[in-house]
């Protein structure tokens, strides 16, 4: 194989090679079976018929020995009854016969119905002279077969072969009646032949007219007896049917009886045990059946050299073929390879080659036309695309800078967290360019925002949102939100020929009291989350900017408390579909923000994009999407901050406990989280208390308080042993009072009340700092 | 009972030729009886070597007569009857049919039954003319038999029939039956039925009748002895009818070995063979010997065939005189 090029085993030549020499193997296979079995019933006929050529052969060479010795008996039978009262008259037509070329013995017996007996033999010595024998009267010729049954049949007789002692051999003996002219029997008489010169008779025959070589000859005497058989024991001893029932053929019974009663044919038979063909026929005149038996292994012998030379023949046929095939369709592929060769050029992007055509003027011709038709089409439209990409890239170039452009007319931090407040904002563009708008800007502790959606997608959108963008950033900080918005309205309803608009909300915080006001020219409305939970704010009803100019926009006024949290978004949020087509919704929205109320603003808004890409799951953007947050904290009071120094002794717990309560006046601290500091507090200062120093030593340790930005901080110091209570493992307080180990609980008690409880070792001092969130 | 040919024209004279011979080759080595004391005794039988001596042949063969005592040759059909190889001092013990021998001391010979082969008789009638089923559908009719049918049976089924019936003696009985010149034969169960038979003639019930069924169920064949050499040798006698018995019985229990026997027999006195026609005739033979056979002839089957012989047709010599 490694001789053959590559892919030659899976190339179409191959294949086809392959499929076809298949195919020719098939159909010869079929034509040889069906020859075969044609050539087996030709080979079956052809013998049945040679052989039934030989078999009247060898019937008509014994017959004509026969028929002389018959003739030469009957043709001396006149001349005989005229002499027959003297046998010494008689002694010459005796000897005639005798002389007779297959005769061994004439005779002569006159019946003693005459009223004389007399039996007279001529017998032949071996050197062909004749003696005459005249048998004595005590001889009973008469009741002899060779005499009786002539007599009392009046028809000739050839006797089954016999043992003669005159002769020593066995003979067969023609007997014929001689009838006087009253119509009575006179005489009988007839010749001998040798059994011997009859089979001898046979061999010459069969070994001149060979038969198939396997086959072989039997012969039988009218008795059923064997004379001619390829196993001489059987001979002279055996009849068929002894044969038959000894040897297990009961197959050549009925044949033998058949061919007895007259028929003549062949039969396929068992015989010996093997399958045999018996040709077979019978003498009329002595009566003998002849029988030509081939066995089937001898045919099947000749069948299977004839198959094995069909075999041969049909691999060389099968080979050659093949190769014809092969080089055929070889050659006829080759246009196709070349093709092949030209495509895979045309697919390398090389269009100027042209394919090389074959004037076969046949379907490969056209192939070539088509390919080459085709390699011109897809050297226009690769031109025509390459000019088509270019534009594209140009425009997409182009784009991209409107995008970034877009983005920059965002705020440029996207956290802002200034005094007073945190500010948040994000957005997501269902294309390149979008016509969402957010900003925001603190002019004069005045938090000035705009959150905005204009009609449309794409750059048209785009543009009107920069103009938007700008028209705030320029005038949002001077005038009153609906100011703001009437500018911006005006503005943009003038040449408004493509009727496009701007829902938007513009509003305007003073930092310092917490009073908003805002306008909102048709956009969805703000959420505002107070106290934990998310609700729409009651807003006027403006129309959207751009649709009528010297619209009259309102503006409403609401009162922020520190804490308090707005978001704004545009409907790209609200409006999201999932592929079931079902939106999003403003209770969803309302819902989510209640839910993650009390976590910081980004993780807010977060929240609500996370959970708007949750229900739209696999179903596309199809609008932009803006979500702005405010966080309202208002302006801090000025730190405050107090220190205690107290001693190791229980007594400072009065002075701690009051120094708490000073705290929570001042910092107007709910009652409820007092008495919990208070709780907190008196555990720690109690452990400095009791294990910071030895005992009986007077020592002193310090709780500072301050409060920054609605974070109550203590530091409590001391100057004792290193002792740090934070890496104290937090007790199980599932066990029962009894199974708790003493002590630990403090500890876990400081961490459960305050938000944040640290340690640190300054100064050999320990210094635990305990924060809680009071506002 | 002599049992003449029944085989072939060819088979027979073939046969007498090589029993001819055989008997030349015996007379080389003084077949004539030996005297007592190491005397070897011979034993012939009226036919040539068959399985109608088989249990005879093994018992010789297989050395059955040496171990019980006694030196015994079988000596075969040479052409001589049997009768007269007795008569002049050829053999000590020949083979007979019951009616030959009684037919033989009717005319002055002293013989006497040693030992009964068979119990009944085994002559059948065959018909190629329809079936017969009666002695009676025999009337008007030519039957053809053996040369040397035993005239005493002749006589009486002649007179059966009332003179109307023809029983013609021929040489080849079956060839002349096979060929169609006469349509009724004579023969014996145990050999001509099945050479017939097994030249392609279709026997039948219908068509075969056995004598036996008709009240001619004569015993036949016995092996016999002169009352002098009996009386001689006493010791024989016994011996050989224990032997012959063993002898039968042996051949009974194996059939095959005894045909090997016998068929090895017939090979070197040049007879024609052959082992399936053997045999049938064995198994025929043993059908015929009656169930638990003693091996002795009866009264009654004695005083059946001695009444048929002679003119007048009464037993003349006593059972015990004939019968040992």
């Amino acid at each position: 194989m490694k001789y053959l090029p590559a892919g030659y085993i899976k190339s179409f030549a191959a294949k086809m090679s392959r499929m076809l020499s298949l195919g020719a193997a098939i159909v010869l296979l079929f034509v040889f079976v069906v020859n075969n079995i044609l050539t087996r019933k030709s080979i079956l006929d052809e013998l049945i018929v040679s052989n039934s050529a030989r078999i009247e052969l060898f019937i008509n060479n014994i017959e004509s020995g026969v028929k002389e010795v018959e003739l030469a008996v009957k043709g001396r039978e006149s001349a005989f009854i005229e002499k027959m009262d003297d046998p010494q008259q008689v002694e010459p037509i005796l000897t005639e016969i005798a002389l007779g070329s297959n005769v061994r013995e004439a005779f002569y017996a006159i019946a003693p119905q005459t009223g004389r007996t007399l039996m007279v033999d001529a017998l032949k010595d071996p050197d062909g002279s004749i003696k005459m024998l005249y048998r004595p009267e005590s001889y009973k010729y008469h009741l002899h077969h060779y005499f009786l049954v002539p007599q009392r049949l009046g028809r000739d007789y050839w006797t089954p072969p016999y043992f003669t002692t005159i002769a020593s051999q066995r003979a067969v003996t023609y007997s014929h009646p001689v009838f006087g002219s009253d119509g009575n029997i006179k005489a009988v008489i007839g010749a001998d032949i040798l059994l011997e010169t009859l089979t001898d008779t046979l061999s010459s025959i069969v070994a001149k007219h060979t038969p198939l070589k396997g086959s072989y000859l039997i012969a039988l005497s009218e008795d059923g007896r064997y004379i001619s058989h390829p196993d001489k024991d059987k001979i002279a001893n055996e009849t068929y049917i002894t044969d038959a029932m000894e040897n297990n053929s009961p197959d050549l019974i009925p044949l033998v009886k058949g061919m007895f009663g007259g028929k003549q044919g062949a039969d396929i038979v068992k015989l010996y045990g093997r399958k045999t063909l018996v040709t077979y026929s019978k003498m009329n005149t002595i009566g003998w059946g002849i029988m030509l038996v081939t066995p089937f292994d001898v045919l099947n012998s000749i069948l299977i050299r004839s198959f094995l030379i069909s075999v041969l023949l049909m691999l060389i046929g099968l080979i050659v073929v093949g190769l014809l095939i092969h080089q055929i369709i070889w050659k006829m592929c080759q246009p196709i390879n070349r093709y092949s060769q030209a495509s895979s050029v045309i697919a390398g992007g090389d269009f100027d080659t042209p394919v090389e055509l074959t004037a076969s003027g046949d379907e490969l011709q056209t192939l070539g036309e088509a390919l080459d038709n085709m390699r011109q089409s897809l050297k226009h439209y690769m031109t025509e695309m390459l000019a088509s990409a270019a534009q594209r890239e140009s425009l997409a170039k182009e784009l991209s800078i409107a995008s970034n452009i877009q983005k920059s007319m965002l705020p440029s931090d996207t956290e802002w967290e200034a005094e007073g407040f945190e500010m948040e904002g994000f957005q997501q563009p269902a294309k390149e360019v979008g016509g969402d708008l957010y900003y925001y800007m603190l002019k004069g502790g005045k938090l000035c925002f705009i959150i905005g959606d204009v009609s449309g997608k794409g750059v048209p959108a785009s543009l009107v949102m920069a103009q938007t963008v700008c028209l705030f950033k320029s005038q949002g900080s001077a005038a009153t939100p609906a100011e703001t918005v009437s500018l911006i309205n005006n503005l943009l309803s003038e040449n408004n020929e493509q009727n496009m608009f701007v829902t938007l909300i513009v509003g305007k915080l003073d930092i310092a009291d917490g009073t908003l006001h805002f306008c909102n020219a048709g956009h969805n409305p703000m959420m505002l989350i107070r106290s934990g939970k998310a609700t729409q704010l009651n807003m006027s009803r403006n129309l959207p900017v751009g649709l009528m100019e010297h619209y009259a926009y309102k503006t409403d006024t609401f009162r922020m408390e520190p804490g308090d949290r707005l978001v704004l978004y545009t409907d790209g949020i609200v409006e999201a579909e999932n592929i079931n087509r079902e939106l999003y919704s403003t209770d969803r929205l309302c819902n989510m923000l209640t839910q993650s109320a009390g976590v910081p603003l980004g993780a807010i808004l977060q929240s609500v994009l996370d959970d708007v890409r949750t229900f739209v799951a696999d179903a596309p953007q199809s609008d932009d999407i803006t979500i702005m947050g405010l966080n309202y904290r208002g302006l801090s009071k000025p730190v405050k901050e107090s220190t205690i120094v107290f001693k190791n002794k229980m007594e400072e717990l009065t002075r701690i406990t009051a120094f708490v309560d000073g705290l929570a006046t001042e910092f107007n601290i709910d009652s409820l989280v007092v008495n919990q500091l208070q709780l907190a507090i008196e555990e720690a200062v109690v452990n400095v208390i009791n294990y910071a120093y030895p005992a009986y030593t007077d020592c002193e340790s310090s709780l500072s308080a301050s409060l920054d930005d609605g974070i109550l901080t203590f530091v409590l110091s001391d100057s004792g042993a290193p002792f740090d209570p934070t890496a104290k493992a937090d007790p199980d307080i599932t066990l029962g009072v009894e199974e708790r180990p003493i002590g630990g609980l403090g500890i876990f008690l400081i961490k459960k009340i305050m938000n944040e409880v640290s340690y640190r070792r300054i100064n050999d001092c320990n210094v635990l700092t305990m924060k809680k969130k009071i506002i | 009972m002599p049992n003449p040919s029944i085989v072939s024209l060819f088979r027979r004279t073939a046969a007498v030729a090589a029993a001819l011979c055989f008997a030349v080759v015996l007379r080389g080595q003084d077949a004539s009886p030996k005297e007592e004391g190491g005397r070897q005794y011979s034993f012939y039988t009226f036919w040539t070597p068959q399985s109608q001596y088989a249990g005879y042949i093994l018992a010789e063969q297989d050395g059955i007569y040496r171990d019980c005592g006694l030196d015994l040759k079988v000596l075969h059909y040479d052409g001589t009857p049997s009768v007269k190889m007795l008569s002049d001092g050829k053999a000590d013990f020949v083979s007979l049919t019951l009616l030959d021998a009684l037919e033989a001391r009717n005319n002055g010979l002293k013989l006497v039954n040693v030992f009964q082969l068979l119990a009944g008789s085994s002559f059948v009638v065959v018909s190629r003319k329809g079936p017969i089923s009666t002695l009676e559908d025999l009337k008007g009719k030519e039957i053809v038999t053996y040369r040397a049918f035993n005239p005493t049976l002749k006589k009486e089924i002649t007179r059966r029939l009332d003179g109307d019936v023809s029983i013609i003696e021929v040489y080849s009985c079956v060839e002349v039956f096979l060929c169609g010149a006469y349509d009724y034969l004579i023969c014996t169960s145990y050999n001509e039925l099945f050479e017939i038979e097994e030249s392609g003639f279709d026997i039948t019930r219908g068509n075969v009748l056995r004598l036996g069924d008709t009240g001619l169920d004569i015993a036949e064949d016995g092996v016999y002895a002169l009352e002098s050499f009996i009386k001689a040798n006493p010791d024989a006698v016994d011996k050989f009818a224990e032997a012959s018995a063993l002898g039968w019985k042996a051949a009974e229990a194996d059939i095959e070995h005894s045909l090997d026997v016998t068929l090895h027999r017939m090979e070197i006195n040049h007879i024609v063979r052959n082992r399936y026609h053997e045999r049938k005739m064995l198994k025929e033979m043993i059908r015929l010997e009656g169930e638990g056979s003693d091996f002795r002839l009866s009264r009654e089957q004695y005083e059946k065939a001695a009444s048929l012989v002679g003119e007048d047709r009464t037993v003349k010599v006593p059972y015990k005189t004939m019968v040992r």
